[in-house]
């Protein structure tokens, strides 16, 4: 487990919210790097491959094409290997039922991508220090679930 | 195959602890599952071995003082919610009396080093508490709050929602049909 | 006359019939026996009369006798010996009558026989030669004699007949008075049965007519309700097994009507091929006691050819002779078939283009919230990292840029919030109403924190209702309350609910005793004039401009659609400056 950075990757086939998504990231003060994919392929390969090192938190959205997010959260619970990975999911839909499915089939954050760049950079930096609050006070990340 | 497993992590740290600590050779106390006492002086090389094989199995020396004050504090805070028995007393008397420091020093300690307030830390601990009884001992919102001195459920449902985002009674849904889904896959 | 089942039975008609059949026995019998005692009677009486007749003449020829022979005795001539003769045989006459008459009386025989007696001790002494006249005296006083006693005895008979013959006139006298009295109320009697008898007749004769008229009109109207329903009826008997069909039955099947004899054998000819065992199972069940269930079924008609759709039940029905049978009704219902069919369809593409529509309500919101979170996201880029570098007018064209697209967000999501509202399964289950409108104050905390709001409710019901949408309605309810708070006044915003009967809330205009829930939302803010109180849930309505208060007019179009889709009410009082008070009806 890495101490002082906070390994987090986007999967996000919108340039333009990779562009929010990593400028946020960087404005914050919070010791993070962060990676981004283009859709659930790219993402599925990417976590697979031997060399990777797994990131601590996956932010996935979930109207991607070629894989849809809801595969990918079902394909990384599958897989043993990804259990210490805190999913985020990072959407534009705000359905009831699509939300408490998602945490139903294993997500722990569900985050409503905000329209204000100041508003994404308050949740941003609040899911990452609750996920750190987790880690550090040896939290049980099955029952960690947050939405925002 | 699936099988469950219920872990007691104190008996766990201790059985490592000592398998590791004994093949050392040092006399040694330990006084909890953070707190080693040695009985003898011990050299910076054994010092740093003892350091690294404990790193290997995750645990850290900590070397400074705050780290260690933090960590007492969360201990503290921890013991103070989970223990059933205690007096309910605010939180804040009860750590400035248990540490022995004022509250207001022990909470900046706590701020700077974990960048968040002990208030914050408390409602995440309670609420990770909670959490833990809906999952695991099935009891009602209102045994809950009760338990844990809310004046209400209401008091306790909108802490919950404000902390996670989502509602006590969604939260045990969500976590019912996750047991369902497990089962299903196992049948 | 008594309505009574007693005075309309045939029993009591024969009962009449026989009383008088008897009464005029009795009375013939009564007359024929006053008609034989009358005969007696004057038989009697002639019966006197001649004895008395015949004594008198008796007399008379002995006197006849005496005379002739006194004659003789004096004239010696023999001309006086003929009445004499004569007179000897006339008594042998008037005795052969006698003794035929009184044949009977063996009293009178014997006083008839004493008179004979004497009457031949008279004639003894009627000689022609006496020897003496001693001798002549001797006989003719003892002559004398025995002529006294002869009168004394034939006027004994004769008073003796009188006496009878007097009461014999008493009796029949009396028996005269009785009789025709007797005979008289009898008759009487008997005609005033007879008369009952007669009326009763009539009366019952003129009701078969006038039932029989009636049957005859039913019979008719029955007819035509037939043709016009398009109805049959039908009548099988259990015990021979046949059938009795009524005109209009032939006709639905497309034939003339009693065109041939309805029996088993043919009763499926014009069934449809696949419903044939659908008869032939409701027959069953008669045979198996069971009763005849209502069947569907098609047939195929024989003038035509077309397929009709049928119904048909039926009864058993047990007439006045106790034998079964089964009286049917069969209706063609392929009008309303048809209808119904049609009906479906159209249902079915109603709910289609309604689905269509809701979707397409929902995806459009949805996709259009996509650039317009853009927009808004690069709007605040800009105004973080590039509002110094825009110009005054820029910068104030920027704002309006801001509010535009917040408005749009705000629109997005109410109409977002609308097509939710006609989405969703409608899955009821039971719902705290506390609970609900907890969630609401909890979602809605920031707004009643910055507005120092207080929401009070207490005590509220349950009912079954969606939980979600009664949640988004009492979130846009007390929003909307917060919205239209007084300035200067903190908002009290009072939910309450009661049980009420629908007859009870004239609002409902439902008379019945159907039960729901009242929830009245009552505000303290600045109200609006009670003539908008419709207006004011139309889709995009708004009651003030866009400047005044911000808002798209869908919120309380939500709150009517979500209302409507638990088959409820809305409906809202306001006065200016006093408030508003939304009340709801939700049934239980």
């Amino acid at each position: 487990m890495q101490k002082d950075f906070i390994l987090i990757t986007l999967a996000d086939d919108d340039e333009d919210d990779r562009m929010f998504f990593t400028e946020a990231f960087d404005e914050l003060k919070i010791n993070t790097v962060v990676n981004t994919v283009n859709d659930g392929v790219a993402l599925m390969e990417f976590l697979n491959a031997p060399e990777s090192i797994l990131p601590n938190i996956i932010f996935l959205d979930l109207n991607m094409p070629l894989k849809s997010g809801m595969e990918c959260l079902k394909e990384i619970k599958e897989n043993p290997k990804f259990n210490d990975i805190v999913i985020a999911i990072y959407s534009t839909s705000s359905s009831e039922d699509d939300i408490e499915n998602t945490f139903v089939l294993g997500a722990n954050i569900y985050i409503k991508k905000p329209n204000h760049f100041g508003k994404l950079k308050e949740v941003l930096s609040e899911v990452v220090t609750l996920n750190w609050q987790y880690i550090t006070s040896g939290l049980n990340k099955d029952n960690f679930l947050l939405r925002m | 195959m699936k099988i469950f497993l219920k872990t007691d992590t104190n008996f766990l740290i201790k059985k490592v602890l000592e398998e590791k600590l004994d093949v050392f050779n040092v006399k040694y106390n330990l006084i909890n599952t953070n707190e080693i006492l040695f009985l003898e002086t011990i050299d910076t090389v054994v010092y740093n071995k003892i350091a690294t094989i404990l790193n290997e199995y995750g645990f850290e020396i900590i070397e400074n003082q705050k780290n260690i004050i933090v960590q007492k504090i969360k201990e503290t805070i921890i013991e103070m919610i989970f223990n059933e028995d205690a007096p309910a007393v605010k939180s804040s008397v009860y750590l400035a009396e248990k540490l022995n420091h004022s509250y207001g020093y022990l909470s900046n300690i706590f701020s700077e080093v974990t960048y968040t307030s002990i208030e914050n830390f408390i409602i995440i601990q309670k609420i990770e508490y909670v959490k833990k009884l809906i999952v695991h001992h099935d009891l009602t919102l209102t045994e809950i709050a009760f338990k844990l001195n809310y004046s209400s459920v209401a008091h306790l449902s909108s802490q919950f929602k404000n902390t996670t985002g989502i509602t006590p009674s969604a939260f045990q849904r969500i976590l019912k049909k996750r047991t369902q889904i497990t089962n299903q896959n196992i049948n | 006359m008594f309505q009574s089942k007693l005075f309309n039975s045939i029993g009591f008609i024969r009962a009449v019939f026989l009383i008088a059949f008897f009464i005029l026995i009795f009375l013939a019998s009564v007359t024929y026996r006053h008609i034989k005692e009358l005969d007696k009677i004057t038989d009697s009486i002639t019966n006197t009369y001649e004895i008395s007749i015949e004594l008198g003449l008796l007399i008379s020829h002995i006197k006849d006798a005496e005379t002739g022979h006194r004659g003789y005795i004096i004239t010696n001539d023999s001309l006086y010996l003929e009445p004499f003769v004569y007179a000897r045989k006339n008594v042998n006459h008037s005795f052969q009558k006698l003794n035929k008459i009184t044949k009977s009386d063996s009293s009178k025989q014997q006083r008839l026989k004493r008179i004979y007696d004497l009457v031949d001790k008279r004639f003894s002494y009627f000689k022609n030669n006496f020897s003496d006249k001693n001798e002549f005296n001797r006989d003719f006083k003892e002559g004398k004699i025995v002529m006294d006693s002869l009168r004394s005895e034939v006027n004994n008979m004769l008073s003796v007949e009188n006496k009878l013959l007097n009461l014999k006139g008493k009796i029949y006298k009396y028996n005269n008075s009785n009789t025709p009295l007797i005979i008289f109320s009898t008759f009487l009697i008997s005609i005033l049965i007879l008369g009952i008898g007669y009326l009763r007749i009539i009366k019952n004769y003129k009701d078969l007519m006038t039932q029989n008229i009636r049957l005859r009109i039913f019979d008719e109207s029955s007819k035509q309700a037939e043709i016009l329903g398009n109805y049959g009826s039908w009548l099988f008997n259990l015990e021979n097994k046949d059938f009795n069909y009524s005109d209009n039955k032939f006709r639905l099947l497309g034939h003339e009507p009693q065109s041939y004899n309805p029996n088993f054998d043919n009763l499926l000819d014009n069934i449809h091929p696949d419903d044939k065992e659908i008869i032939l199972d409701a027959f069953e069940h008669l045979n198996k006691g069971e009763s005849f269930p209502l069947i569907r079924y098609r047939i195929i008609k024989k003038d035509t050819l077309e397929v009709r759709y049928f119904r048909t039940t039926a009864k058993i029905f047990i007439d006045r002779l106790n034998k079964k049978n089964i009286i049917g009704t069969t209706q063609d219902i392929t009008e309303d078939y048809n209808k119904t069919q049609l009906i479906k369809l159209r249902n079915k593409e109603l709910e289609q283009n309604n689905k269509e529509l809701t979707e397409f309500n929902h995806v459009a919101s949805h996709d259009l919230q996509e650039p317009l979170r853009k927009i808004q996201t690069f709007i605040s880029r800009i105004e973080d990292k590039e509002r110094e570098n825009l110009s005054e007018t820029a910068q104030g064209y920027f704002v309006k840029i801001q509010e535009a697209s917040n408005r749009m967000r705000i629109l997005i999501d109410d109409l977002l919030q609308y097509s939710r509202t006609n989405r969703s399964e409608k899955k009821f289950e039971p719902t705290d109403l506390n609970t609900v409108v907890s969630n609401a104050v909890s979602e809605l905390s920031e707004s009643i924190a910055d507005k120092k709001a207080e929401v009070h409710f207490e005590k509220l019901h349950q009912i079954d209702a969606i939980p979600f949408q009664l949640e988004q309605l009492f979130i846009n309810l007390i929003s909307n309350s917060l919205k239209y708070s007084k300035p200067d006044e903190a908002a009290v915003i009072t939910i309450t609910s009661r049980r009420i009967k629908a007859y009870k809330a004239p609002r409902l205009k439902d008379n019945s005793k159907k039960e729901y829930i009242k929830i009245v939302i009552k505000d303290n803010g600045l109200g609006f004039e009670q003539k908008y109180a419709k207006k004011i849930f139309l889709l995009f309505n708004r009651l003030h401009g866009k400047n005044e208060f911000p808002g798209t007019g869908v919120g309380l179009a939500i709150c009517k659609k979500i209302v409507e889709n638990h088959k409820g009410y809305i409906f809202v009082k306001g006065k200016p400056n006093e408030g508003a008070s939304f009340e709801i009806y939700l049934p239980n």
